[in-house]
């Protein structure tokens, strides 16, 4: 059995195929040292697919928003992009708790005081959680609100990212995607535990220059590089099917999935640094492509997976950020975070859904745990059912489903019920196939699970959740708890999503050689649109002027001569935006 | 404010004259200068002609030069009180504009008078005018003209600007009970003479008007 590092006190569940991972990862952070990465970085060019030339993306975030102040310069928009964030160890008897102490974290080069749970910030594409919590692994997920379809298995997935980590462990980001109806608490940290119902993920593994390191992972034959050289290459590949994780090591024992390493790159070298990936999904084989760090090219493939038993039609990709092992009271292991770039897909998209959260229950844990609070809600064995309420629900009418999201425990593989607005009571088996016992306590560890709710019987506004179970022996456990309406977000527009222009005059009519100041209001689906808009006489061009914040404009001339002057204002479009033309 | 189209009119010009002298006397000359400019700045200078009026009956015209200035010479107005006026009748760029009006004096000429201005009492010093409770207090102009005859006029001046009517002498004096404005005032009366007596203009008397004070 494995000791969490810090209390000493509750187990880590870890899938026997992890194992040998896990010892060799938890050995070097308990000795890294940390000093925060800061993250100013300059992007590379926007979305492409070097794999799949002439692909249009269907998604399309490159960071750049808002214009005027550099790339990559401000947090990432709340419409289009979600963050996820789980720790390693749970308290399994009452859901996730956090140290509640305040703390000093960097944020776009500013020091801000966070207060748990609110310490994640996010800057330039780039996620950082402040939390040290209980000495366990907290990891960061972001992830674009946009699904995909990928019922057809085919589309191309590309993203820059860097390794703003530090120490001799190096960066391992992680590309994921599953189906799971979002958010959901969700991190390969903890797969027998916390693993969404289905996915699929990607982990990338840099091997440092001194062979053998701890850690440092064991390095492919890349004969174009010399040994001194860090590079980077796919190191493993984890298919979930119905809660069962099915994973394949370069290093250990390979499961039913193959994942063979054809090649690498050339490893980030920090913060700015970008390694650009792309991942060609095929009806069963996933190729994965790179691109030396701080190069635009070659685009070479560095891994074939094949032998996937994939179940998904509805992609979400999960990009595995940040991740945190750390005590306040004990030694400072460090943050590890990724800076990404350029995100996109290419295919069809889908809807996206709308969540809607029970805020953490945020009570203290109690004696032993000075200072941690409770997230979740127990469910006394016989006692009353659990009441939760659901706040602020919407476009109901929209939607094609609904789902109750939440992380679940219990001692024994029982059937849970739950009911919405005291409608009828709808039966949820234990989904995982095994309990299991360890140091002598059955147990059947804790899930985030989805069921379905009837859209009939969700209403507008604040909905009532309850919970029950007819078992009187469990201890069993409700946390982060979400009602999802699958489909009721519409389309995030990240790419050409359409623009409207329209201009105003400040003075009409107005007198030769008044000072007129023509405003345009440039609106586009999916954000603020940047850049400059050109305003025109006919056809002769006044001037042109950036958007500010707003997507506004100005121009002020006193030059126009006597006469009607047919005025407009041209937008001309970016990679997000197409353009347009308005009075 | 919508935009299309954008109408741009001439521009916006504003006109202001001046005389060369006032008070003046009957057969004196006097030539009054029209000033034309744009309101806005880089437009250029007006063009075009000036129309000198003296109420509703036009004095006569004249070309705006290269600086935007016209200029009428006249010295056939009569003994009395003239409302001049200069009119811009605007080019292909500027819009007309005229000026505001002021008052020309015109004294009549013969034996010497003399006028004298006393305002509340005789002192030149400014004076301050209060508010007395529910009573906006009036400037007592005390005019003594000698010299003059019975319903000979009067005109009370500052500067170009005529206060109040034009009243007749009675036993060689007048009285104006005039509103002023807060603030300060030159003024001087004018005596414009008869058949046998000449016009005379007396000191200028400085007053001050105080401030209404804000209501409590």
């Amino acid at each position: 059995m494995l000791k969490k590092p810090g209390t000493g006190s509750q187990d880590w569940r870890i899938p026997r195929t992890w194992l040998g991972a896990w010892i060799g990862f938890i050995i070097i952070l308990a000795s890294v040292l940390a000093a925060t990465a800061g993250a100013q970085t300059s992007a590379p060019s926007g979305c492409t697919f070097l794999s799949a030339p002439g692909a249009v993306p269907a998604f399309c975030d490159t960071f750049d928003q808002p214009a005027g102040t550099g790339n990559r310069s401000g947090d990432l928009n709340g419409a289009v992009w979600g963050v996820s964030r789980l720790l390693g160890g749970v308290n399994t008897g009452q859901g996730q708790y956090y140290d509640v102490s305040p703390t000093i974290m960097e944020k776009c080069g500013q020091s801000v005081q966070v207060q748990p749970p609110n310490d994640v910030t996010i800057c330039n594409g780039q996620l950082v959680e402040a939390q040290n919590d209980q000495g366990g692994v907290t990891s960061l997920a972001m992830y674009p609100k946009q699904p995909f379809d990928i019922a057809g298995r085919t589309g191309t997935i590309a993203f820059d990212v860097s390794d703003d980590s530090h120490g001799s462990h190096r960066a391992w980001p992680e590309f994921w995607y599953t189906d799971k109806p979002m958010p959901a608490p969700f991190t390969h940290f903890s797969s027998l535990q916390e693993v969404p119902k289905d996915g699929f993920g990607v982990r990338f593994a840099a091997f440092c220059p001194a062979f053998g390191d701890p850690g440092c992972g064991i390095r492919p034959a890349c004969p174009e590089y010399p040994i001194s050289v860090s590079v980077i290459s796919v190191d493993s590949a984890v298919v979930i099917n119905n809660y069962v994780s099915n994973d394949s090591f370069t290093d250990v024992t390979a499961g039913p999935i193959s994942v063979k390493v054809v090649g690498c790159v050339k490893a980030s070298s920090g913060p700015g640094d970008m390694n650009h990936f792309e991942l060609r999904v095929s009806q069963n084989e996933i190729d994965v492509y790179g691109v030396d760090a701080g190069a635009t090219g070659p685009l070479k493939k560095i891994a074939v997976i094949t032998n996937m038993a994939l179940t998904l039609t509805r992609g979400l990709i999960w990009l595995e950020d940040v991740h945190y092992n750390g005590n306040k009271e004990g030694p400072d292991q460090g943050t590890h975070t990724f800076t990404w770039d350029n995100v996109a897909f290419d295919g069809p998209v889908l809807a996206r859904d709308l969540a809607f959260d029970v805020p953490d229950r945020l009570t203290p844990v109690g004696a032993g745990y000075p200072g941690l609070l409770n997230l979740g809600w127990p469910i006394s064995p016989g006692g009353p059912p659990l009441t939760l309420t659901v706040p602020g629900v919407y476009n109901i009418a929209q939607a094609a489903g609904a789902v109750l999201t939440f992380n679940y425990s219990t001692d024994n593989a029982i059937t849970l019920s739950y009911h919405v607005n005291k409608g009828v009571w709808h039966d949820q088996p234990w989904p995982f196939p095994a309990c299991f016992t360890q140091n002598g306590n059955v147990s059947c560890g804790a899930k985030t699970i989805a069921v379905p709710v009837p859209l009939s019987e969700v209403q507008p506004g604040a909905n009532t959740i309850q919970f029950k179970t007819a078992d009187s022996t469990n201890n069993i456990a409700i946390a982060n708890l979400d009602l999802i309406l699958i489909g009721a977000g519409g389309v995030v527009c990240t790419l050409n999503c359409p623009t409207t222009t329209t201009v105003t005059s400040s003075k009409n009519p107005s007198n030769l050689g008044d000072a007129v100041t023509f405003t345009a209001t440039v609106s586009g689906s999916g954000g603020i649109p940047t850049g400059n808009v050109t305003f025109n006489d006919s056809t002769t061009v006044l001037g042109t002027a950036a958007l500010n914040g707003s997507g506004v404009a100005t121009f002020t001339t006193s030059s126009l001569a006597i006469g009607n002057h047919t005025i407009t204002a041209q937008y001309a479009g970016n990679t997000n935006f197409t353009a347009s033309t308005g009075p | 404010m919508s935009t299309n189209p954008q109408v741009v009119n001439q521009a916006v010009s504003t006109t202001a004259v001046i005389t060369s002298a006032n008070p003046s006397v009957s057969g004196q000359s006097v030539t009054f200068t029209a000033t034309v400019a744009a309101v806005a700045l880089g437009v250029g200078t007006p063009t075009g002609t000036v129309t000198f009026k003296d109420g509703a009956n036009t004095l006569g015209t004249a070309s705006l030069n290269g600086s935007g200035q016209a200029s009428f010479a006249t010295s056939s107005l009569t003994v009395g009180t003239h409302n001049i006026t200069a009119a811009y009748g605007g080019d292909t760029i500027f819009l007309l504009s005229a000026s505001p009006s002021f008052t020309q004096v015109v004294m009549a000429t013969g034996n010497a008078t003399n006028t004298t201005l006393m305002v509340n009492g005789g002192s030149n010093d400014p004076i301050y005018f209060g508010f007395a409770k529910g009573v906006r207090q009036k400037a007592g102009f005390v005019v003594n003209v000698t010299g003059s005859t019975d319903g000979d006029s009067v005109v009370l001046m500052e500067g170009s600007r005529q206060i109040g009517p034009v009243l007749n002498l009675n036993s060689g004096q007048t009285i104006f009970n005039t509103q002023l404005s807060a603030g300060q005032h030159s003024v001087r009366a004018i005596y414009l003479g008869n058949n046998t007596a000449a016009g005379s203009v007396s000191s200028i008397v400085a007053v001050t008007r105080s401030p209404r004070p804000k209501p409590r």
